[in-house]
């Protein structure tokens, strides 16, 4: 190697040091400005629901967090109507200077869209995720006072099951058709419930034969001793329910079984998520991604959430964005059409 | 039993707990004076207020505000014939019939004192009843929740107004408007016109702000006239008879606080269907063409001690099930949550002390606030005897303010206008607004219930015992009014 050669590797490698050490200073002065762009702003964290549930009690929650990180006055807005997507309809449209955030229902915002649901006016394959504060698997529940006692008693009935749900894409009764079509059951949901507890209500008194309902919600039925839990519909045991083995330990399931659990489960892990408009700018996007997974991993606020109820289960905008895009937005063709019969036909008179 | 009491006593004696419990009972008594702030809005607007507050402290400041509504409401019901509260306007008709006659504290006697008892007796049914009722919830499914629902619609169609046929189209009505948004069984909209608003139905506030409120302003702006009837003066010693009265209709009032507590417990069927219903038990026995002019004290008494027993009763599901009685419940049990408890089958066991402490906390905001209430009485009424054009623009823009407060849309406020239209036929040609209010609120239950008791149960649901026994009561009401119709029409009898 040539003294030139040398010289050149140096010179090159100073060259890549300086165009790094500028890159990088660019990007902190941008995130700089990101950050500084919220201080003093009125930010506003949309709710699809009424004040006193799960998200508005969790928005509150978050809310002087995202204060004391960005120094903007964040206030929780309440939009409820059509189950959320009104509100989700809303921030899908407005202006993308990343002031307006929702803490939304994902698997309920997914299925709105894959089912094209009326007044799902919006695209959560194009807006940006920033964070996934809890995740809740579903577990399967059977009624004290139905007939059938356990997986074994499902699978072999020839009379059709009945499970209780609110409307046909809640969560419940879409869970429970993806449940249904994974064992072959002959089963019937029977909907209009108000909400996931007057469905609960209705398997306690022995209405209909059981409910599928997230792992907390079951774990408050299961201490009435009404209602008895099966399995986890996951791969993963539930941590709140250490003992309850998962469908896949449970019974023997073959691929085009298990694809259903499966499908239903990656929906669900879009927990309980925020994101914001469309066309932000990245570098807010950032900043705000990044400021929510600092709270987010605060031991702090795990304590304050856990002391209200919250199990936190975080994840990035990465692991969102595939989740979704991996779920909905990979479904087309004759699958689609398969997955619109389940869960919108399939189990209705 | 004996120490869970002295706990509960002793948890409701902390010093924070009552402050909070008499700021809310202040500022419910006051959404109650207020048009359209109903119970539900007046929790909405008080929920966050409570993040930090410890639970008792809490839950009793939203609890006491909400039972003091109805109290409030009652008073612009019978004085200025504008229901606070839409529970409030079963009350509107009898109540300011008498206030007309210069009846009105005599009224609003009877209205406190039902309030202040009828409340006290549903905590004190409450206490009793908590650690027993998880099975009376259980035994109340679809088909049962679907037959009162339509038994509560056919009673005061039928009985309201003596005309059986008016009460009926009125309540078809009623059903119509219900339709409106999303279907809850199919999620399919209905009529929704392409509006963001429709999409959730038509709201209830604007309803009635426009059916009872808006036609009262108008009659008040054009003739220039009081509220009370010229020359006569107010006396005080008839609030103490209106107290009497009520002691002296025990049956009237122990069926209503029966009613509310009943309607109160079945989760699913709506507080607001309980003061309706016990008007129509008052109103079918008596001659309703000679009460229509001189106004009723049953039909005050009756709905107004159901409206305050229903509270105790709803809480019965929530605090033994964690499933809400009425909306408002709903918000309440969002406070539980807030303030980190979750009531359910195990809440009794564990939290006994502190359901008590918390019917006990309702038993005294009911007596508190009917007391609070007199003094504030006098407030009214002599805002009642203001003439109509100066009244009238101060009463509309109340009106307008609390149905815009309600839900911050504009569009509520034209809706006001609307059914005030409406509101104005509807009294014109004497078709019945209560009943086009009730089919309102329990449509979507009658159709979603309907619907789920023919899925789980097929058309053999009406043979469940509790059904049969509310279908036999159905098919008597219809009878009672036909027999009644007949009497009416019969030359000879008094004629309309």
């Amino acid at each position: 190697m040539s003294d030139w050669n040398i010289r050149r590797t140096g010179l090159r490698g100073v060259l890549a040091l300086v165009v790094c050490l500028s890159a990088w200073a660019s990007a902190g002065a941008e995130e700089g400005a990101a950050e500084g762009f919220f201080r003093g702003q009125v930010v506003r964290l949309v709710v699809g629901y009424a004040p006193g549930g799960g998200y508005d009690t969790l928005a509150r929650l978050l809310a002087p967090w995202i204060e004391r990180r960005t120094g903007a006055t964040v206030v929780v807005d309440n939009r409820p109507g059509g189950g959320g997507l009104v509100a989700l309809s809303q921030v899908y449209r407005a202006e993308p200077d990343g002031l307006t955030l929702m803490l939304v229902n994902g698997p309920g915002a997914a299925l709105a869209q894959l089912l094209e649901l009326e007044g799902a006016r919006f695209d959560i394959l194009r807006a940006p995720w920033l964070a996934r504060v809890s995740a809740e698997p579903s577990v399967v529940m059977l009624s004290g006072q139905s007939p059938f006692k356990d997986l074994a008693g499902l699978s072999s009935t020839a009379e059709p099951v009945k499970w209780s749900a609110g409307g046909k894409a809640d969560a419940i009764a879409d869970t429970a058709a993806c449940f249904s079509e994974a064992l072959g059951l002959g089963a019937e949901i029977i909907i209009g419930y108000k909400g996931s507890k007057e469905a609960a209500l209705a398997a306690m008194r022995g209405e209909v034969d059981g409910i599928v309902t997230s792992d907390r919600s079951a774990l408050k039925y299961a201490r009435g001793g009404n209602l008895v839990p099966l399995a986890v519909l996951d791969r993963e045991r539930s941590p709140l329910f250490p003992d309850l083995p998962t469908l896949f330990e449970a019974v023997e399931l073959s691929d085009g079984q298990a694809w259903w659990i499966d499908f239903r489960a990656r929906m669900a892990r879009t927990g309980r998520a925020l994101l914001t408009t469309p066309g932000t700018p990245a570098d807010r996007v950032a900043y705000l991604a990044g400021m929510l997974d600092g709270i987010l991993s605060d031991p702090a606020f795990a304590e304050e959430a856990s002391a209200k109820g919250f199990g936190l289960d975080p994840a990035g905008p990465e692991t969102l964005a595939e989740l979704v895009a991996g779920t909905i937005g990979a479904l087309e063709g004759e699958r689609l059409v398969q997955v619109r019969h389940v869960l919108l036909e399939k189990y209705y008179r | 039993m004996p120490d869970v009491l002295s706990s509960a006593l002793s948890l409701v004696t902390h010093g924070p707990t009552l402050l909070a419990a008499l700021a809310g009972l202040s500022i419910g008594l006051v959404c109650g004076v207020l048009p359209g702030l109903s119970g539900l809005s007046t929790l909405a607007i008080l929920l966050p207020f409570i993040y930090g507050m410890d639970p008792l402290t809490g839950i009793g400041f939203l609890l006491a505000a909400h039972a003091a509504v109805y109290t409030g409401g009652s008073v612009t019901a019978i004085l200025l014939g504008i229901p606070g509260a839409p529970a409030n306007a079963a009350t509107v008709r009898d109540g300011f019939a008498l206030h007309r006659r210069g009846r009105g504290l005599y009224a609003v006697g009877a209205a406190l004192t039902a309030s202040a008892l009828g409340g006290l007796l549903s905590a004190l049914a409450l206490v009793l009843l908590l650690p027993m009722l998880q099975p009376v919830v259980l035994a109340f499914g679809a088909p049962e929740i679907f037959l009162l629902a339509l038994v509560g619609i056919a009673s005061v169609a039928l009985l309201d107004q003596g005309e059986p046929l008016k009460g009926l189209v009125a309540a078809g009505l009623g059903l119509f408007l219900a339709t409106f948004g999303y279907q809850r069984i199919t999620g399919v909209p209905r009529f929704w016109m392409e509006s963001d608003y429709l999409l959730d139905g038509i709201r209830l506030v604007p309803l009635v702000l426009g059916l009872f409120a808006i036609p009262e302003i108008v009659r008040l702006a054009g003739t220039g006239g009081r509220p009370a009837a010229a020359g006569t003066a107010l006396r005080w010693r008839d609030i103490v008879h209106g107290a009497a009265a009520v002691l002296e209709r025990p049956w009237t009032f122990l069926r209503s606080v029966g009613i509310g507590v009943v309607v109160g417990i079945v989760p699913g069927v709506g507080g607001e269907t309980a003061p309706y219903l016990a008007y129509a038990a008052a109103r079918g026995r008596r001659d309703r063409h000679a009460a229509r002019e001189m106004g009723d004290i049953n039909g005050v008494i009756a709905p107004e001690a159901s409206n305050n027993a229903k509270e105790g009763g709803s809480l019965v599901p929530t605090l033994a099930l964690g499933i809400p009685g009425s909306a408002a419940m709903a918000l309440l049990l969002g406070g539980f949550l807030i303030l980190g408890i979750e009531p359910g089958p195990d809440f009794l066991v564990t939290h006994l002390d502190m359901a008590t402490a918390l019917a006990l906390i309702l038993a005294v905001t009911n007596l508190v606030s009917a007391l609070l209430m007199i003094p504030l009485a006098a407030g009214v009424a002599r805002l009642a005897s203001i003439p109509g054009r100066v009244l009238a623009p101060v009463l509309l823009v109340l009106v307008v303010v609390g149905a815009y407060a309600t839900g911050n849309s504009g569009v509520d406020v034209l809706f006001v206008f609307l059914f005030g239209a409406l509101g104005l036929l509807m009294r014109r040609f004497n078709y019945s607004r209560p009943a086009l209010v009730l089919g309102f609120i329990l449509g979507p239950i009658l159709e979603t219930y309907l619907h789920i008791s023919l899925q789980a149960y097929g058309p053999a649901f009406i043979t469940r015992p509790i059904s049969l026994a509310l279908s036999l009561m159905l098919a008597g009401v219809f009878a009672w009014s036909y027999l009644k119709s007949r009497n009416v029409h019969r030359p000879g009898v008094t004629g309309p």
